[in-house]
């Protein structure tokens, strides 16, 4: 239930953000649409509007729940729901540290080193083992989609 | 009829017909490959066309798109595992030929189904889009305005039905796309002083990210993957499979008409996409069966000629509002939009009179990828097996790569990396707690369009709102906008409670 709850709530926040900068923005005349903070002001009516209702939604759906039910649902939600939640933010931690040591290395090492690097770090923790075939592969791969993308296609490679 | 001819000739140009090849074989594949769908595929090869012309480049999208939606029925009929949504269907009577000795019999079936499919969705392609097209340029900015609006209330109510989460995810995607310049006023807005910001956020690193790398998060989530089954290749007999082909024809004609037209009506619908059209088309099969006696879910002929008929007549349909409206109605449409915005050809009611050549050439691109796949379907089957048992850890690293490449090959800038890591983040959580992401991507595409005419709208009639009600077509379009959400909404309220606690948790 947290995620069903948490995400209109933040919604709400992320729309009085919103709010909070096109509010700053001039108001124009008809002539000029009446103003770039027109049509921002509309959407963040629309997304509090929607994320109240689905708030409700969510509340009357579990009143209508029954007790056991509740305590059912409960129950999962206590130890496998953080588990779960700790796997999802573990998993996307790697893949966003892997995006970052490559953007960081590229401009140093240069495309192509960084870019094995990367791929070994992520081909290694989705399990491709020993490390020299991880280090065979990303080697391959990063040369391979060089020569496609680069040399053949033309297009820009970052480094 | 001219216009036809020429459209063929320009995709007969060596560099589009090769292209198309190209794509037809990469769709296959990529599609085939248990994980990846059309649109993964689609996205991935979006930035190969950043360098070419929009003739060579819809070749290629064309082809993988031909080649994607049969593709997903290779995994599907081989080793249980369906390559896109709509080939979970196939997979009802695909299997189980598989597990009587039949693979080869099924995936002719289903490369069969594709073919008369897709014919007859382009068939009803080059009909009725120049019929819409002369209607379409009626609209004004409140019809242009209410279309957009239909277009996405429907996407929003039919991805996953969940109408209100589809709205939010339509609304954040708004809320992106206002970011950069006022499309009347010019002045910047939510650019936090960035002048890189004042071009706003390129939607095709978004979208690179949002379909391609939540397969990566779930794969380093779930290292151990999933166990394929034993997989035995069809017997490779290219004259047999001729002569089977041609034999199964005269059971399966009518079905696979049939499913076409019910394919092609359902993807002219915003938001439908392949995996509805492949249901309605197999639950008709089985309430009108051609060939009698046999049942379905057991290897029926029907079972899989249905919804692969159905997929890909559904290419054809979802063209329609894409080319002539500049609504794309599905992801791969979407992904094609975006190819032709690249290269300076806007999609909408002008599209037919300002570049036939690029709409004719994708119909003829089309007619040449489904003539391909049907030689591919007699000759080629073996050599797609193959890819259907790529490991998930050297294939999704690698898709990561590509991510990384494509997204900074557009505006050669980090900054779309790091758009193209957090959209594909965020995908990733709204998948995990029931958000659909096609309403946010294509509220991202079509925001602009929105906006700009709205306030035109507005500026036309002297600020009096009313503009969307005296005009007929916009009041119909509004009027069928309302009567969506309202059914969504009844139908939501007379679900069962035990539906409602699953689909929360």
């Amino acid at each position: 239930m947290f995620p069903s709850i948490a995400v209109p709530l933040a919604v709400i926040g992320l729309a009085g953000f919103y709010w909070s900068k096109w509010d700053a923005l001039p108001a124009m005349p008809l002539a000029a649409g009446f103003g770039p903070g027109f049509f921002p002001a509309i959407i963040t009516g629309f997304l509090v509007f929607v994320s109240i209702l689905e708030l409700i939604r969510v509340f009357s759906s579990h009143r209508k729940s029954t007790i056991e039910d509740q305590a059912n649902h409960a129950a999962e939600e206590t130890f496998s729901g953080w588990r779960v939640a700790g796997k999802d933010l573990l998993a996307t931690g790697v893949l966003v540290a892997g995006v970052i040591g490559y953007a960081f290395l590229t401009p140093v090492l240069g495309f192509i080193p960084a870019a094995i690097l990367m791929l070994v770090w992520l081909s290694l923790l989705m399990g491709l083992k020993p490390l020299w075939r991880s280090v065979l592969f990303s080697i391959v791969a990063a040369f391979g989609l060089y020569l496609v993308f680069h040399e053949f296609f033309g297009v820009s490679f970052p480094g | 009829m001219e216009a036809i001819v020429d459209g063929l000739l320009t995709a007969l140009e060596p560099q589009v017909f090769s292209l198309t090849l190209l794509g037809v074989v990469l769709g296959l594949v990529m599609s085939a490959m248990p994980g990846l769908t059309t649109t993964v595929a689609v996205v991935l090869l979006l930035p190969f066309t950043f360098y070419l012309d929009a003739g060579p480049s819809m070749g290629l999208l064309m082809g993988v798109f031909v080649g994607g939606m049969t593709g997903g029925a290779m995994s599907a009929i081989l080793v249980n595992i369906p390559g896109n949504p709509a080939s979970v269907v196939t997979n009802i009577d695909g299997y189980p030929m598989t597990e009587r000795g039949a693979a080869s019999e099924a995936l002719t079936l289903a490369f069969l189904g594709s073919f008369m499919g897709g014919a007859v969705g382009l068939i009803l392609l080059v009909l009725i889009a120049p019929q819409l097209a002369s209607i379409a340029l009626a609209f004004g900015a409140p019809e242009q305005f209410a279309l957009v609006v239909l277009g996405l209330t429907l996407v929003a109510g039919f991805s996953e039905g969940k109408l209100l989460r589809g709205f939010i995810a339509a609304g954040v995607g708004l809320m992106i796309a206002t970011v950069g310049m006022d499309p009347i006023a010019g002045m910047p807005r939510f650019t936090f002083g960035e002048v890189s910001m004042q071009q706003g956020i390129s939607f095709i690193p978004i979208m690179i990210g949002m379909f391609a790398l939540p397969l990566a998060i779930e794969a380093l989530r779930s290292p151990k993957g999933q166990n394929l089954p034993p997989l035995d290749a069809p017997s490779y007999h290219p004259i047999k499979n001729l002569i089977a082909a041609v034999k199964m024809l005269p059971k399966t004609a009518i079905c696979g008409v049939r499913s076409a037209v019910i394919g092609t009506g359902i993807g002219a619908v915003p938001g439908t996409g392949s995996a509805i059209a492949a249901v309605v088309a197999y639950e008709c099969a089985k309430r009108f069966p051609c060939i009698r006696n046999v049942s379905f879910g057991k290897g029926n002929p029907e079972g899989i000629v249905a919804p692969e008929a159905a997929n890909s007549a559904m290419m054809g349909g979802a063209l329609i509002p894409m080319l002539i409206l500049g609504i794309p109605g599905d992801p791969v449409t979407a992904v094609m939009l975006g190819a032709l915005t690249i290269v300076g050809v806007n999609p909408g009611p002008l599209m037919l009179s300002q570049h036939p050549d690029v709409v004719y050439g994708l119909f003829g691109s089309f007619a040449i990828a489904l003539g391909f796949l049907l030689i591919l379907a007699i000759v080629g089957i073996p050599l797609f097996v193959k890819a259907v048992r790529i490991p998930v850890r050297i294939l999704m690293p690698t898709i990561v790569l590509l991510c990384l490449i494509g997204s900074f090959a557009l505006r050669n800038t980090m900054l779309d990396v790091f758009a193209m890591t957090a959209a594909g983040v965020l995908a990733y959580f709204m998948k995990r707690w029931g958000y659909p992401i096609l309403p946010m991507l294509l509220a991202l595409i079509l925001g602009p369009l929105l906006e700009t005419q709205f306030r035109m709208s507005l500026i036309i009639s002297f600020g009096d709102p009313m503009v969307f009600i005296t005009s007929p077509i916009s009041a119909v379009l509004l009027l069928l906008a309302l009567v969506f959400v309202a059914v969504m909404v009844w139908a939501e309220i007379r679900r069962p409670k035990a539906t409602l606690m699953v689909a929360d948790s």
